[in-house]
């Protein structure tokens, strides 16, 4: 069923595609003026794409439900980009123009980066035993090093040396109390948490069975502190994307009105 | 910066009685009727004497000939005693439409209408409102062949009632309810939908009684007698032939089978204590302490109905108990084994029971005798509707237990998530909001459509227990067995008629956090209440906040789908009813590719 819709939609998209050929090539042969076509096209295609928005604001009225809208954003977008492709000439000239050009490409980038990061990124999430609202993360990573930091100050009274207190200290202490790294915000990966737990296990040599425990319980700390941080990152990427995107798109709204002045302008109707 | 308060008298329970114009005459006069004449007043506590319960927790209503009372599949908090004239409870289904103006009622709406609404944007008052509902459900009524309505009274008193009376009851089988009896009272007690429509013959004037007035006049012996004689006496009936296999048996076998049902209770209806106790033990210290209802191997005596509430069908495995399935209203236990038994006839050694049965929760079963089951029964059932022998028993008397591999339908549910389901008691919910973690991007755009839809504060939260990438969020449930209702002194937690979701009616709620602590899902949260200018309620007494109870109303004030739903852009989120074990397992394969 799903499938079907799609190949319908997708069917549709290609229609409008074909038939906007056919009209620039209709236009070209009667020696109109072809860029207005594909502009005024794209216009109306762009604006489509707001749809999605207004959509999401009026959420109280029974306009059926935003998966909907937000798959016909998906395909008009891809309209939208081929058109685009067919009124930008090449190269691009005019400084304005340029921005302009390259604004859409970002924006239809990452619109297209963040479709992949919306596929992908929830089943990484759903990997982990548990799931953690965003907002209430610090919480839960701020629980996790006190009980870390408890630990490490408890392993110290056992009689065993200063091993894990002093291992604490030097490499868990930063993990547990400093936010991750910017590469790690943005591709979270679990090198870190192997590199420690196989560095916590080499201690065992020189633990006793209570100094085992404790490391142990540290082991579960840094596994749970970093189930914590990767949510946090992918969460936090995921939505860092939408900003960004959703905020391009108003630039990009601006700046095609300047454009269609602008043209209007020089081509003397204005 | 401190928030602005405004103080007021903490809300009391009978602050707003069922009729604000009941008196203490009224309430006097009643006291002198039957059965309340028979009750011990002594019985009930000062601060909720008889008297004051039926002055608060009940009403007199004055039915016209015709006038219908309730309609089959409603549901209701309420028992009606009637006090002169005659009812008439329809033991055949009086509308088609009944069963299906349930859970679609709230749910009609598309998108002509709904961009409609939004261009010609039009104020819906309360009146235009219930007029809506008139004529959608008059259109209904069209489809109600041979059974003409008609409307009368304005607002809320609206009665809807039988056009002809006499042509009506001569085509139905019903019964007659006579002044000083009582009906209605299961649905009431149960929190089920009604089996029955009911409607005044005669110019009637009946005492309607809500469920916590109910709840108290039931400490009295004299007033528990009767709702047991009213229930075998007629409701019993009604039950048995709603229910498929019963419904060709001819009256005389159908009165024997009535008198030898019994009417058994296992589990306590307060459930929920037991169980939040109990959550941290091993699934089977739990499924060990569940009250069994039937054993496997046992010898197979009867046939068991649950007439209400969920039993846990299952099997020994190893050390533990596998769940096969939960049985809800209308299920059958014991039918194969007494099919089988019976086919094979008396020279071959009966099978016992192949699985065991126990109560979650708190379970009301009928169970009939091996005997009654094949005099009265088996033999006016089609052999279409039989269930096949069993091929290849796993008990057998005087044999080793068979340890075969169990066999599941191919359509079952994963094991694992059924024991998980029955486990956190989440096959209680109508309107279970189930999110598939594999699809949610945690945009959280479900819960700010929430907070829009409810004045700025979600009334669920994205969080919950998860098996696997299913995760069933803290957002209320719309229980089939709401026990966060048993308690609510004011009947402020209630269940809508028509579409059975459960509602909090912020006039009535006092804040007791009853039905918060009742909720076995921790789906009901207390929070601040204000007033129309923004300022917090307080306690004119101490100076403490006056708290409300608020949860998931799916966002019945608005058409369509609730928000969340609609809101979610990844289609990761459902609201789904988990009592239909079918529709789950579809649900849950389909997403799982």
């Amino acid at each position: 069923m799903l499938f079907h819709k799609r190949l319908m939609a997708a069917t549709v998209t290609l229609c409008a595609v074909v038939a906007t050929v056919f009209a620039v090539d209709w236009t070209r042969r009667r020696l109109g003026d072809e860029s207005t076509l594909t502009g005024w096209t794209l216009l109306i295609a762009t604006g489509g794409l707001y749809l999605l928005t207004v959509r999401k604001r009026l959420i109280r009225h029974p306009l059926g439900p935003v998966s909907f809208w937000l798959q016909m954003h998906i395909y008009m977008g891809t309209f939208a980009s081929i058109i685009f492709l067919m009124h930008i000439g090449w190269p691009v000239r005019g400084l304005f123009e340029s921005l302009l050009a390259a604004c859409f490409a970002i924006v239809a980038g990452s619109g297209i980066l963040l479709g992949f990061l919306s596929r992908s990124t929830p089943r990484k999430l759903a990997a982990i035993e548990r799931d953690f609202p965003l907002e209430r993360i610090p919480v839960l990573q701020s629980a996790v090093a006190r009980d870390a930091h408890q630990i490490a100050l408890d392993s110290s009274n056992f009689g065993e040396g200063a091993t894990l207190a002093e291992f604490y200290q030097r490499r868990l202490l930063p993990f547990f109390q400093l936010p991750r790294s910017l590469p790690y915000r943005l591709i979270p990966n679990g090198v870190k948490r192997r590199l420690l737990l196989r560095e916590l296990n080499d201690l065992d040599r020189y633990l006793a069975q209570q100094g085992i425990a404790s490391r142990q319980a540290l082991v579960a700390m840094v596994k749970a502190k970093d189930d914590l941080d990767y949510h946090q990152a992918l969460q936090f990427r995921l939505r860092l994307m939408v900003a960004f995107h959703i905020s391009l798109t108003w630039t990009l709204a601006l700046m095609i009105g300047v454009h269609v002045v602008l043209v209007y302008r020089f081509s003397g109707a204005l | 910066m401190t928030q602005e308060a405004v103080e007021i008298k903490r809300p009391d329970r009978w602050d707003h009685p069922l009729d604000a114009t009941m008196t203490s005459e009224t309430a006097s006069w009643l006291l002198k009727q039957y059965p309340f004449s028979l009750m011990d007043q002594g019985r009930f506590a000062q601060n909720t004497s008889l008297q004051d319960v039926l002055r608060n927790d009940s009403r007199l209503i004055a039915f016209s000939a015709g006038d219908i009372v309730f309609r089959e599949g409603q549901y209701g908090g309420s028992a009606y005693l009637v006090l002169g004239g005659t009812i008439r409870i329809f033991l055949s289904r009086l509308l088609s439409s009944d069963r299906k103006t349930q859970a679609g009622a709230w749910k009609q709406s598309n998108w002509r209408t709904g961009l409609k609404n939004l261009l010609w944007p039009r104020v819906i008052t309360g009146d235009r409102r219930r007029r809506s509902r008139l004529v959608q459900r008059a259109r209904v009524e069209k489809q109600n062949e041979g059974v003409e309505l008609g409307y009368r009274g304005e607002g809320a008193e609206t009665r809807v009632f039988l056009q002809d009376i006499p042509g009506v009851l001569s085509s139905h089988a019903t019964s007659e309810i006579h002044p000083g009896e009582l009906f209605g009272e299961m649905a009431a007690v149960t929190r089920t939908p009604r089996e029955f429509t009911a409607a005044a013959e005669t110019d009637c004037l009946v005492l309607e009684i809500r469920w916590q007035g109910l709840k108290l006049l039931k400490q009295d012996p004299a007033f528990r007698r009767l709702l047991d004689e009213r229930y075998r006496s007629e409701v019993l009936r009604t039950h048995l032939r709603e229910t498929p296999l019963f419904r060709f048996i001819p009256d005389e076998h159908l009165d024997q089978v009535i008198a030898a049902t019994k009417l058994e209770q296992f589990g306590q209806l307060e459930w929920y204590a037991k169980y939040q106790q109990e959550a941290n033990q091993l699934p089977s210290q739990r499924i060990a302490s569940e009250p069994l209802i039937a054993e496997e191997g046992s010898y197979a005596t009867g046939l068991w109905i649950i007439r209400g509430g969920f039993a846990r069908l299952s099997r020994r495995q190893g050390v533990g108990h596998r769940t096969l399935a939960y049985l809800g209203k209308g299920q059958m236990y014991g039918l194969r084994e007494l099919v089988h038994n019976r086919e094979r006839g008396t020279n071959a050694t009966p099978l016992p029971y192949q699985e065991s049965l126990r109560a979650i929760g708190y379970v009301d079963v009928l169970w009939i005798p091996k005997q009654v089951v094949n005099e009265h029964v088996l033999p006016f059932i089609r052999a279409m509707d039989l269930p096949a022998p069993i091929p290849s028993p796993r008990y057998q008397f005087g044999q080793p237990v068979v340890d075969a591999p169990l066999e599941l339908a191919e359509h079952s549910m994963e094991t694992g998530l059924l024991e998980f389901l029955v486990d956190q008691r989440l096959m209680n919910g109508r309107q279970t909001m189930l999110i598939d973690t594999e699809r949610c991007t945690r945009c959280d755009d479900c819960v700010r459509a929430c907070a829009t839809m409810h004045g700025g504060t979600p009334v669920f939260e994205r969080r919950g227990p998860q098996y696997g990438r299913w995760m069933f969020a803290q957002a209320c449930m719309h229980c089939e067995d709401p026990v966060c209702m048993i308690g609510c002194p004011t009947g402020a937690i209630h269940r809508d008629h028509e579409s059975g979701l459960v509602k909090i009616n912020e006039s009535s709620c006092i804040g007791c956090k009853s039905c918060a602590e009742s909720c076995p899902y921790d789906n009901i949260r207390m929070v601040t209440t204000k007033d129309h200018a923004g300022r917090m309620r307080v306690d004119e007494a101490n100076g403490l906040p006056i708290l409300q109870a608020s949860k998931c109303d799916m966002c019945s004030s608005s058409t369509g789908r609730p928000a969340c739903q609609t809101a979610c852009p990844h289609d990761a989120l459902v609201r789904i009813d988990m009592a239909n074990i079918e529709s789950v397992s579809r649900y849950v394969q389909r997403k799982a590719g």
